[in-house]
């Protein structure tokens, strides 16, 4: 295993963070599923209507906690060890930097794995109520690990800029509003047919929202597919420049 | 084992380091004293790779650190300033961690964090979370971690800063083993007391410049025998730790090579070739003087 993953895991174990955000994010969700369905007036009489603005809870709910605390989580990883002082420990020890870089953005990844299991139970439940399929569940699932992944590498490449973790922190989160404005703003201005010219389309594939919109707007297999491969491609084009950023970033660092 | 060459260091165009060469042998502790901002904190990262030089070459353990960072990070131990370990692991893990990030099969590294821990006497703590340790045990364990993949050249910055008479004693006592297990050990100080009594060699750093390159021994003894002076000398000369035996005047003046030479070994070689010693005395160290001398010349 690698030893910065290691690391990491038993520092989330112990810290108060570490079970404190799954805690208050599990709360919070069925808090506001238990609203849905207790102000939803068709609960007795069509059990699958209900099941299905449930779905849509949850997943609305969880895009946007990944789309916040990943980049949170990412952001804090190196600016939180050179605030802290042991970054430069790091930096003199006999491990490669990529390793660094590796078990900073696997211990993200693990944390969000953690966040999609939170809804998994209510999640269960709009299945077994026919809010969605199976398939579906999936499908989202993946969307979300994907998104959080990228915006956790998106918060690990600014975090290899700055000293400070609140400061690192802040600009990530901009930094993925800007992304979200700039890629859903043309798509909600400027298209007017039904057709999506073919610049917005890529546009809007980079925005962090777009899996999740995809699922609610029942387009047809083909079509969807078409949007589905643009969004991921987009995802994993943006994850793989942030990652070859702090990878540079981290191999030429001094201190 | 540290081979520093005309080595330059700038922070764009603020010189901190100027022509800077120093040698550190095997076994021997070199102590770096100078005044807040002379740059032994710059000259220490620039051993520790965390810092390129802007001029010159470093070698440690045979590895240049500017062109091979990688492999001269196995060579080299370094404990920054202010050690700050995680304060959720325990001393257990915090040492797991380091001896990990050196490779070391789980057999090995639970051998090697036991007799750690037994070195600092934290075997008893070892899950104890590392805030809840005192800044002497802190230090001391962060010590511990920076030999966890076993460095044969220790940079040690400042290791004693903060740290109550004991704690600094145990320090400066884990410093001298090292050198004696075989090790190259460069610390720094702000007191040139401590750095008196664990160095071998001292440089003295000011205005980013070493006050000669040639650091003088710490000890030096005053001997007066009766009988062929020069005989005496050339004797002296040939004897283990000695660096050094020249005539000044009717005495002969010996410079030992380390600290821990024994000095009656040479009084003993004296008589036993039947010199009658008259006066044997320690010279007071010059330290605090040059290092007067070196501030008021940067």
């Amino acid at each position: 295993m690698n030893p910065i993953l290691r690391k990491e895991m038993r520092s989330l174990l112990r810290e108060r963070r570490g079970w404190l955000v799954p805690g208050l994010y599990g709360a919070l969700l069925a808090g506001i599923v238990a609203v849905v369905c207790q102000t939803t007036a068709y609960a007795v009489i069509d059990p699958q209507r209900m099941a299905v603005e449930a779905a849509m809870v949850v997943a609305v709910l969880q895009t946007i906690v990944v789309a916040l605390i990943a980049p949170i989580l990412g952001a804090a990883s190196i600016a939180s060890e050179r605030e802290r002082g042991t970054w430069t420990r790091l930096l003199a020890a006999p491990i490669a930097r990529s390793q660094i870089a590796v078990g900073k953005l696997a211990a993200t990844g693990m944390y969000i794995v953690v966040l999609l299991l939170v809804p998994l139970p209510v999640a269960a439940l709009t299945v077994l109520f026919g809010g969605m399929d199976m398939a579906s569940l999936s499908g989202l699932c993946t969307t979300h690990l994907l998104l959080g992944i990228t915006l956790g590498c998106v918060g690990l490449a600014v975090s290899t800029a700055f000293h400070r973790t609140w400061v690192a922190t802040a600009v990530a989160i901009a930094l993925v509003a800007t992304l979200t404005v700039t890629a859903e703003l043309p798509a909600l201005t400027l298209r007017t047919s039904a057709e999506t010219p073919m610049w917005i389309a890529l546009l809007e594939s980079l925005s962090p929202i777009r899996g999740t919109e995809l699922f609610f707007r029942g387009d047809e297999i083909e079509h969807a597919r078409r949007f589905w491969a643009m969004h991921f491609g987009a995802l994993a084009a943006l994850a793989a420049g942030a990652v070859a950023f702090a990878t540079v970033r981290i191999r030429s660092m001094t201190e | 084992m540290i081979e520093m060459e005309h080595v330059s260091h700038a922070y764009g165009s603020r010189s901190v380091l100027e022509d800077v060469s120093l040698r550190v042998a095997r076994g021997e502790v070199a102590g770096l004293v100078g005044p807040n901002g002379a740059g032994k904190t710059t000259l220490m990262r620039i051993l520790a790779t965390l810092l390129r030089p802007t001029a010159g070459s470093v070698r440690i353990g045979g590895c240049d650190v500017c062109s091979s960072p990688e492999l001269a990070r196995w060579v080299v131990g370094f404990l920054p300033e202010r050690t700050s370990l995680y304060p959720e692991l325990t001393a257990w893990e915090y040492l797991d961690l380091f001896a990990e990030m050196a490779g070391q099969a789980p057999a090995v590294r639970k051998r090697r964090i036991d007799e750690a821990l037994a070195r600092v006497s934290l075997d008893d703590r070892r899950d104890a979370p590392t805030r809840e340790l005192s800044k002497g045990l802190r230090q001391r364990l962060g010590l511990q971690a920076t030999l966890m993949h076993d460095p044969r050249v220790l940079v040690l910055d400042e290791p004693t800063d903060g740290l109550d008479p004991l704690s600094r004693r145990d320090v400066l006592a884990e410093v001298r083993e090292l050198a004696a297990s075989g090790r190259a050990v460069l610390i720094s100080s702000h007191v040139l007391a401590e750095i008196e009594e664990v160095a071998d060699t001292v440089y003295v750093l000011a205005g980013g410049r070493l006050n000669g390159d040639d650091p003088e021994p710490l000890r030096r003894y005053r001997i007066r025998v009766r009988g062929d002076l020069e005989q005496a000398r050339a004797h002296l000369a040939k004897q283990p730790d000695v660096r050094s035996a020249v005539l000044d005047g009717d005495r002969i003046l010996v410079d030992l090579e380390s600290q821990v030479a024994d000095p009656s070994s040479l009084a003993q070689s004296l008589l036993a070739r039947g010199f009658a010693l008259l006066e044997m005395s320690e010279e007071h160290s010059r330290l605090e003087e040059r290092f007067e001398r070196a501030v008021k010349g940067s």
